[in-house]
């Protein structure tokens, strides 16, 4: 998804994960970085970090595509490991 | 219409089924009106997620009949599932929406469904073919049989009191205790493991 889409899943994200501990590993473009040239995406970049801390959400940033799969694999570990949420995030080196 | 009875016209039907249970007071009446499904329903008190989580058990066990039990609120919260159950169809979804047309945990205000907001037609309208209203107890478990039975995502919105089942017993347990009970039912049924031991002890 778009980062913008964390934003819209916290409710759901909240009682799922910090409720009950059912994870979801989530895989989302770091729209809104420095090198974002679309206005629109700023609030995307402003928020995310945030609100994945907020929600002690471990999460990696890849600006390199070979680094993708492992980093994939190693969020399903540790979601599996403890059944909470794992992040995945996509510079703009690799979306854009 | 009374949605205790309602839950125990459904629940006299259930076997093998997997349920998704919604939140507020229907949690303590689903695990009264259908005691022999206790293990076999998730537990959540989730607003918003309780059909896209049954959704995606039925996509991940095609085989097997899952049971929705959403409510007016937590359905008006995330239409979009519907879009997504009309296109994807799943054959073996069954949603009943427990519409009392309020808030009821919050004293009561109304919903959007107590004015001219009708889940069944906007289901419809988002592609699920099988989406109608239930006003009456015979209507709701005719439903029921054919929505169980069904080969496409089926749903039925009930119209119901605005009232909790009086002097039922309160579940003790929470979410994650209901969750691993959950996940202990499906892997012993199914065979499978879904949580499993750690690499080193």
């Amino acid at each position: 998804m778009e980062n913008s889409g964390l934003r819209a899943s916290i409710e759901p994200l909240a009682r799922m994960g910090l409720g009950a501990g059912i994870p979801v590993v989530m895989i989302m473009s770091y729209r809104g970085e420095l090198g974002e040239n679309n206005w629109w995406a700023i609030p995307h970049g402003m928020t995310m970090e945030r609100l994945l801390d907020a929600m002690r959400i471990p999460y990696r940033v890849v600006s390199e595509e070979g680094e993708i799969g492992r980093a994939i694999a190693d969020a399903f570990s540790w979601a599996y490991a403890a059944y909470y949420h794992a992040g995945v995030v996509l510079a703009g080196s690799v979306v854009r | 219409m009374k949605r205790y009875q309602c839950r125990q016209a459904l629940g006299a039907r259930l076997k093998d089924e997997l349920v998704i249970v919604s939140l507020g007071a229907s949690v303590d009446e689903w695990y009264n009106a259908a005691p022999h499904m206790r293990a076999a329903g998730l537990f959540q008190q989730q607003l918003g997620c309780v059909t896209p989580e049954a959704f995606g058990l039925a996509v991940g066990l095609p085989h097997r009949r899952i049971i929705s039990l959403d409510t007016d609120g937590g359905m008006m919260f995330n239409l979009g599932i519907l879009a997504t159950l009309g296109n994807e169809q799943p054959p073996n979804l069954f949603v009943a929406v427990w519409d009392n047309q309020c808030y009821q945990s919050i004293a009561g205000p109304p919903t959007h469904t107590a004015g001219r907001a009708d889940i069944a037609a906007i289901a419809g309208g988002a592609g699920i073919e099988h989406a109608y209203r239930a006003t009456t107890l015979s209507e709701f478990d005719a439903h029921c049989a054919a929505g169980l039975s069904a080969n496409a995502p089926y749903l039925v919105v009930a119209k119901v009191d605005a009232t909790t089942e009086p002097g039922i017993k309160r579940k003790h347990s929470d979410g994650r205790e209901d969750k691993y009970i959950f996940v202990r039912h499906i892997e012993e049924s199914e065979g499978i493991v879904i949580m499993g031991p750690s690499e080193h002890n």
